[in-house]
């Protein structure tokens, strides 16, 4: 019988919530058939939850855990993520007590020799970088899968196994008072690194790992102030040929994160008077020595991977059980939150019966390939953070050596933050646009931008989570209320115009608008997952049911 | 098209300012030679060339 845990995780800035085991009714005879089954309620998990809920479907969210997880783990969410967050209804919390951040500064010898700073624009609602303790983040993303009726959390329950039936999975589920199966259409696996659903289906990794291991630590220390950014110190003389990586979270918590020397175990690296010594080596070393508290710590190592494919049936994998990105450039969970906002559109549309199950290989080739994009340029950041060969350490000294003197080479340090993948190529944009024709704006393929309406009023603010047709400079055009677009989940914005019908109107910003997006006149169509799939000059709805039917794999939208 | 051959003047300029900058170097040779590779590689326009330069060092290394 799975028992986890239900001693609260020690902490010494956070108060761990113990959730209880909650008996099923498939536990007492009960067969009934689920549309969703999502393993696993980190981040990834939760999110996807939500955001199918926004589509109005229904979900099992299983958690082997009792309790959120321990230590700031992933601690900084992208704007892009927050965006997410924001579709999932979740965003307030993070907001309010998140810190924003869009500065780094790396150093070398006690000198700043690169400083990166990611512009932050007045359009946009959330700051480049919010940092958070990942408990934190759980908790909201809890607090609201806790809010809404269509989603069940079901805590203390632990993947087994699953049998793959004709239309659906069978999974074995283990809880505190035995075992219990459960039917469902579709299984999502958002159970991280790893997954005991990839390990069922005997599913393998594609990729690099990296020898390095960093120590990754928490701590309380509110006196520490220094300013919200990243800080990276390129071998200091407490850690020669090393490097270390500051983060300030919220609550009066830092986070540490530093390589450690060739030959030291993890059991050496986490011992408390060890733990104790590098703090005490990196206050000095920054100049500021003051009273802190450990609250975590672990040992992490660097891998640039990802699985194949996506999609193994009616199974489909999310976040890091389906890759594992390194830390540097924040790439683990907000990369994650970009599978969970293309997973769950696609996957409603599927369960809603409007689409073909094809469309969930596009949710694999196009995560995949960003995947594959995000593990080269992690790569290349791992490569500075972690040199793995004694070339790439010696290079790594040449262009810190460099940088006191003449930084032309610096821009290697850059982190390479992440950020969306465009999907150019997707299957789902569309085949008769005037993308090659628009000079500037946002192209065919890449995320849509969001732009300031007035006081705390964002475009996004608009939008809920379905396609959305922006309709820009029209006064002409009326929307017939029969056409395909008001039967495919898409809301309509008027940005500047008068369209009969349209769901929302847009006056202000126009000139943000014109300026970001390119067109005075003309129409954007974005996803759901705000990926634009096609953008012309004129107004034109038949381009747009053209689209959608593509979309809809013809003939199958109800 | 082929470079014309570097005169013995200028060869015999590049290996003592190499010979000499590697004795300042002292342990750090290696390091000194990893610069200067990277500067002359990032300031050659045609890639091809420094590839080249690459190439005809890695040979005969054991010699």
């Amino acid at each position: 019988m799975h028992r986890p845990s239900t001693e609260k995780r020690s902490s010494v800035f956070y108060d761990y919530k113990v959730y209880p085991f909650c008996r099923p009714r498939e536990m007492d005879g009960d067969s009934a058939r689920h549309k969703v089954a999502i393993v696993g309620a980190g981040p990834v998990g939760l999110t996807t939850a939500l955001l199918l809920a926004k589509a109005g479907v229904p979900s099992v969210l299983i958690e082997s855990e009792a309790q959120v997880s321990h230590g700031s783990r992933a601690a900084a969410a992208t704007r892009r993520s927050m965006e997410v967050i924001q579709q999932a209804g979740a965003s307030e919390p993070f907001e309010r007590n998140g810190l924003g951040w869009n500065v780094g500064r790396s150093y070398f010898r006690g000198k700043e020799v690169f400083r990166m700073e990611i512009p932050d624009d007045e359009n946009d609602r959330f700051p480049p970088i919010l940092n958070n303790p990942q408990q934190y983040w759980e908790e909201y993303l809890v607090d609201a899968v806790e809010a809404q009726p269509l989603i069940n959390l079901r805590w203390q329950t632990k993947f087994v196994s699953a049998e793959t039936l004709d239309d659906g999975v069978r999974l074995q589920l283990d809880t505190p008072q035995g075992e219990y199966d459960l039917t469902t259409d579709w299984v999502v696996a958002a159970d991280g690194g790893h997954s005991a659903v990839r390990k069922h289906f005997g599913l393998r990794m594609q990729g690099d790992g990296y020898e390095g291991r960093f120590v990754i630590i928490d701590l309380k220390a509110p006196d520490f102030d220094f300013p919200t950014e990243r800080r990276c110190y390129f071998d200091p003389e407490w850690n020669p040929g090393n490097s270390v990586l500051m983060h300030r979270q919220p609550y009066g918590i830092w986070r540490m994160d530093y390589r450690l020397p060739d030959g030291e175990t993890a059991e050496m690296a986490l011992s408390p008077e060890r733990i104790a010594e590098r703090v005490r080596d990196l206050m000095q070393m920054v100049g500021k020595v003051v009273d802190w508290e450990l609250d975590w710590a672990t040992v992490y190592s660097a891998n640039t991977k990802t699985l194949p494919d996506y999609r193994n049936g009616r199974v489909l994998f999310a976040g890091d059980a389906a890759h594992l990105l390194p830390i540097f450039g924040i790439r683990g969970a907000n990369t994650g939150f970009q599978d969970a906002e293309n997973l769950a559109w696609k996957l409603a549309l599927v369960v809603k019966g409007r689409v073909g199950l094809e469309i969930l290989d596009t949710y694999s080739e196009e995560r995949v390939m960003a995947a594959r994009e995000i593990c080269e340029e992690a790569g290349k950041s791992t490569r500075m953070m972690d040199p793995p060969t004694h070339g790439f350490k010696l290079m790594r000294r040449a262009v810190l050596s460099f940088s006191l003197s003449d930084p032309f080479a610096s821009e290697l340090m850059h982190w390479r933050t992440s950020r969306p993948h465009e999907y150019l190529s997707s299957l789902l944009n569309a085949q008769d646009d005037d993308d090659d024709a628009i000079d500037g704006g946002i192209r065919k393929g890449a995320v849509a931008r969001n732009i300031k309406l007035g006081e705390n009023d964002f475009l996004f603010d608009r939008f809920s989570f379905g396609y959305h047709l922006l309709i820009v400079g029209d006064t002409s055009r009326l929307l017939d209320a029969d056409s395909l677009i008001h039967r495919a989940d898409l809301q309509v914005l008027s940005i500047g115009g008068d369209v009969k019908n349209s769901d929302v109107e847009i006056s202000t910003g126009l000139e943000a608008f014109k300026r970001i997006y390119g067109i005075e006149h003309g129409m954007y169509l974005l996803r759901p997952d705000l990926h634009i799939c096609g953008r012309w000059t004129k107004t034109d709805l038949s381009k747009v049911d053209a689209v959608l039917t593509q979309h809809m794999a013809k003939g199958t939208m109800q | 098209m082929t470079r014309p051959a570097p005169t013995l003047a200028h060869l015999e300029q590049i290996n003592d300012t190499l010979a000499q900058a590697i004795d300042a170097a002292q342990g750090e040779s290696e390091l000194f030679l990893a610069k200067v590779a990277f500067y002359m590689g990032s300031r050659i326009e045609n890639q091809s060339l420094f590839e080249e330069a690459i190439s005809i060092a890695l040979k005969d290394l054991e010699g």
